[in-house]
């Protein structure tokens, strides 16, 4: 298993945003028949570095070799014809192509004398591509709507093989797969290195990047932090170069007595979210923390009337409510600060105001006619920008080129306004800089301390362990444990994230074997 | 997870549904008036078809994109007000016909520059041509039909309403498109690169698809179709008038719609063709049925709401299942 030399170079690649650098200097090296795994949290600039591989963004400094060979990646078609294959997490297939075709999509196509795509032939090479891997018989004909994930992952490996790719760079490829299934792809990507051929293995779950890996590039909020050998390094080390040294006075910190129940969720569950029970207190902030995937966004989703309940019990305020729709659930009382802020938290067509009175506009009309009263609407909508510290030109201007943490403030500032009396943020601070998220932080405090209820999701080990009062761990769907910050490192949080294991056994037992380690 | 191994091409028809629906309209209007099931009358509604049928299949290839073109039907009212101008010019045969195709191309190019290289919505930007176009067609013929003096010479009427054994030569014209773009659909690069695009543009750009090139050969393909059909529809109809092909905006996307029931929602060029052949069939039926000409209306209309809500559940119901596949895997 010894890795050869080293067959891709990535020399001081920078990628800037505007207003950010996503990309900052990053050294990165793949070896000739090594899987490399690559780790780092939601906006640590993973996605970016494979993009500008894969040439869907260019670089703005840096340069990338090739087997010893300055290269420039332009297109996607250049890339691949470099021998660079990308898995997408979104796989990217045609739902009505049959596999075979699939795996021919943007290929050359065998062709008969006329010049028209043979279609035999492109199905007797699909069955040949596909049989270097464990498939069932005639899997090239079938509809890939109708192919089970698995297949259509060994569908998109096939092609970059059949490609003559060199390194196939897998984006979260156990996301959609199941226990089993990630054991064959394993399989699979022990048979492709033996081959000569290199996997960059993008994840979350770090216990596969130490099972499948040869060695680990972490990066840091655009920098590269750490490249390990996977042999020789722990978890914990790994995790504390992902999450950094933790900031605590990031995390303005008021103590608040938590007043009497405000929402009681009793075996809840829906077609996705396996039945879940959990407490939550008047000026109490609960953490939802998880992987993505694991399961965060359906269950508040759930709560707050986006999906079908099919069975279980809500109580709001000690009286049982059934949120069937957002409309029920604001009339309830609860609130939902949605994860996408620009496409499911404003309307960036509006101005500040009209974005500010959103949820709440009957409150804003004159009598019952739904005319709305735009003085009364404009003064609101002026007493937040000043509550909330809200950099706008003015309430007449438009959200859309607010910067992401103003446009925050407004969707917060539009739920506030409702008065909630359980308010759910889904990543808040996703996306934002740092002066403001802590503003973020101290509204969230701000709002337990007037007697709301707070659910807060975070991926962010430290966000939670820094804003909640409790939190829960949830992987792959369901609930896993229960956890306090006086009571829990960050290392036991990210080590009960990633395999699943309540907290308060195990993951004590592992931390304390990493310290001594 | 179960697999279906049933070795199904995506170009094989699996909803049969269409084809019932049109022996079954067949059926009951041969019982309600016994001339319907006639020779001659099966003949007519041929001909009726096959004008829908060629400008249909243009429109075709931009649905299968995921694309509108609102102005198809007023570019063959172009075609034909130009045509039939062309005649009276005294100018050589070839450039009545030149003409007609050559503003469907242009149009096409127009249309498809506009979506592919100004990133314009396709149904804001066709409607823009479209009504561009109302506004010429009627300047250049002043609103009237155009009459030509001492009638349009035999070779142009030759195609639209000279028949061979009683088949309208329109007939095989619509048999030649359609095994063209059927060819093209599935044989070619470029036309499997069209379903990729409809299905996800973005991610074919992301692949390294040129997205760009399959919109503007879209468009183009659409307006060449408008075209050809101006000009068999003035060689039909023996004159022009400003408002001839507008009929066909909706009848040419209902004719796509009826044919997506046929492969899950997914526009198709035989989808497109047997559409034609039913709207056209219908169409005869009520007539012969002693319809009243506005209930027409309201059943095209009718149909087209029927077909359109089949089409999207079952288009619907294919992109959920893969996505279905997704979610169950996950968990």
């Amino acid at each position: 298993m010894t890795a050869g030399n080293a067959l891709l170079k990535v020399e001081h690649v920078t990628k800037r945003f505007p207003g950010v650098t996503s990309l900052d200097r990053v050294c990165f090296e793949v070896a000739e028949g090594e899987v490399h795994g690559l780790v780092g949290e939601n906006g640590a600039g993973k996605s970016t570095l494979i993009k500008v591989l894969a040439g869907i963004y260019a670089k703005d400094e840096g340069s990338i070799h090739l087997d010893g060979k300055e290269v420039a990646i332009t297109d996607p078609n250049v890339a691949t014809a470099l021998g660079l294959s990308f898995i997408h997490q979104e796989l990217f297939q045609v739902p009505y192509f049959t596999v075979g075709e699939n795996l021919f999509f943007g290929r050359k196509y065998p062709r008969n004398r006329l010049g028209l795509i043979d279609w035999s032939a492109v199905n007797r090479q699909a069955a040949d591509e596909l049989s270097l891997f464990e498939v069932p018989k005639d899997l090239e004909g079938q509809l890939t709507s109708r192919t089970s994930m698995a297949y259509r992952y060994i569908g998109a490996i096939a092609k970059a093989v059949s490609q003559k790719c060199r390194i196939i760079f897998m984006d979260e490829p156990t996301a959609s797969l199941t226990r089993d299934e990630a054991e064959a792809l394993f399989a699979i990507i022990d048979k492709l290195r033996q081959q000569g051929i290199s996997i960059v293995y993008i994840s979350h779950r770090l216990e596969e990047i130490f099972r499948v890996c040869d060695r680990v590039t972490i990066l840091r909020e655009g920098k590269v932090v750490g490249v390990h050998q996977t042999g020789t390094v722990d978890m914990g080390t790994v995790i504390r170069d992902m999450l950094g040294e933790a900031l605590l006075d990031k995390y303005p910190k008021t103590k608040i007595d938590p007043g009497p129940e405000i929402l009681k969720v009793e075996d809840l569950e829906s077609r996705i979210v396996p039945k879940v029970s959990f407490q939550l207190r008047r000026g109490e902030i609960l953490g939802l923390i998880g992987l993505v995937g694991s399961g965060r966004t359906e269950l508040v989703n759930l709560l707050f009337g986006l999906d079908r309940r099919t069975g279980g019990r809500v109580y709001i305020d000690g009286k049982e409510v059934n949120n069937s729709n957002a409309k029920r659930a604001i009339a309830n009382g609860m609130g939902f600060v949605p994860e996408d802020r620009q496409k499911q938290g404003l309307i960036l067509n509006f101005d500040v105001k009209a974005n500010i009175t959103l949820a709440n506009f009957m409150k804003y009309c004159l009598g019952k006619l739904g005319i709305i009263n735009s003085i009364k609407e404009r003064q609101a909508a002026e007493k937040y920008v000043s509550r909330l510290r809200i950099k706008t030109r003015s309430t007449s201007s438009s959200v859309e080129h607010l910067s992401g943490g103003n446009q925050q403030k407004v969707v917060i500032a539009k739920w506030i306004d409702t008065g909630p009396k359980v308010l759910i943020f889904d990543e808040p601070t996703k996306g934002i800089d740092i002066g403001a998220k802590t503003e973020v932080y101290r509204l969230i405090q701000e709002l337990a301390a007037k007697g709301a209820g707070v659910i807060l999701i975070s991926s962010e080990v430290e966000e939670i362990l820094g804003v909640a009062d409790r939190f829960l761990i949830l992987y792959k769907g369901s609930v896993v444990g229960e956890m306090t910050p006086d009571r829990a490192t960050p290392h036991q949080v990210a080590i009960a994230m990633q395999l699943g294991r309540n907290g308060n056994g195990n993951g004590e037992r592992n931390a304390n074997r990493q310290t001594q380690a | 997870m179960q697999s279906k191994s049933s070795k199904v091409s995506s170009f094989i028809i699996r909803d049969y549904s269409i084809v019932l629906a049109i022996l079954l309209a067949f059926a009951i209007f041969s019982v309600l008036n016994p001339r319907f099931a006639r020779t001659y009358n099966v003949l007519s509604v041929l001909q009726h078809a096959s004008l829908l049928c060629i400008i249909s299949t243009g429109l075709t290839l931009v649905l299968i994109l995921d694309e509108f073109d609102l102005s198809f039907a007023t570019l063959s009212s172009a075609a034909v007000c130009l045509s039939v101008n062309m005649v009276e010019t005294h100018l050589p045969g070839f450039f009545a016909v030149a003409v007609a195709l050559g503003i469907g191309l242009l149009v096409g190019l127009i249309n498809g520059l506009l979506v592919a290289k100004l990133r314009m919505q396709s149904f804001i930007a066709t409607l823009g041509t479209g009504t561009i176009l109302t506004g010429l067609n009627y300047s250049v013929s002043g609103g009237k039909t155009i009459v030509v003096v001492g009638g349009l010479p035999p070779w142009f009427n030759f195609l639209g309403q000279e028949s061979f054994f009683r088949i309208s030569y329109l007939v095989p014209m619509m048999v030649i498109v359609v095994v063209v773009a059927s060819i093209f659909v599935r044989y070619t690069t470029l036309g499997r690169k069209m379903y990729g695009v409809g299905a996800n543009k973005e991610a074919c750009r992301v692949v390294g698809v040129n997205v760009a090139a399959t919109q503007i050969v879209a468009f183009v393909a659409c307006g060449f179709t408008a075209g050809l059909t101006g000009f068999l529809l003035a060689s039909r109809l023996g004159g022009g008038h400003p408002l001839a092909g507008d009929e066909f905006l909706l009848q040419g996307f209902a004719a796509v719609f009826i044919g997506m029931t046929m492969k899950g929602g997914i526009p198709s060029i035989l989808g497109t063709f047997l559409g034609s052949i039913f709207l056209a069939e219908v169409g005869s039926g009520l007539t012969l049925v002693d319809v009243d000409y506005t209930y027409q209306y309201v059943v095209n209309g009718l149909i087209i709401v029927v077909f359109v809500c089949i089409a999207y559940v079952a288009r619907n119901r294919l992109m959920e299942r893969s996505a279905a596949a997704f979610a169950t895997a996950k968990n």
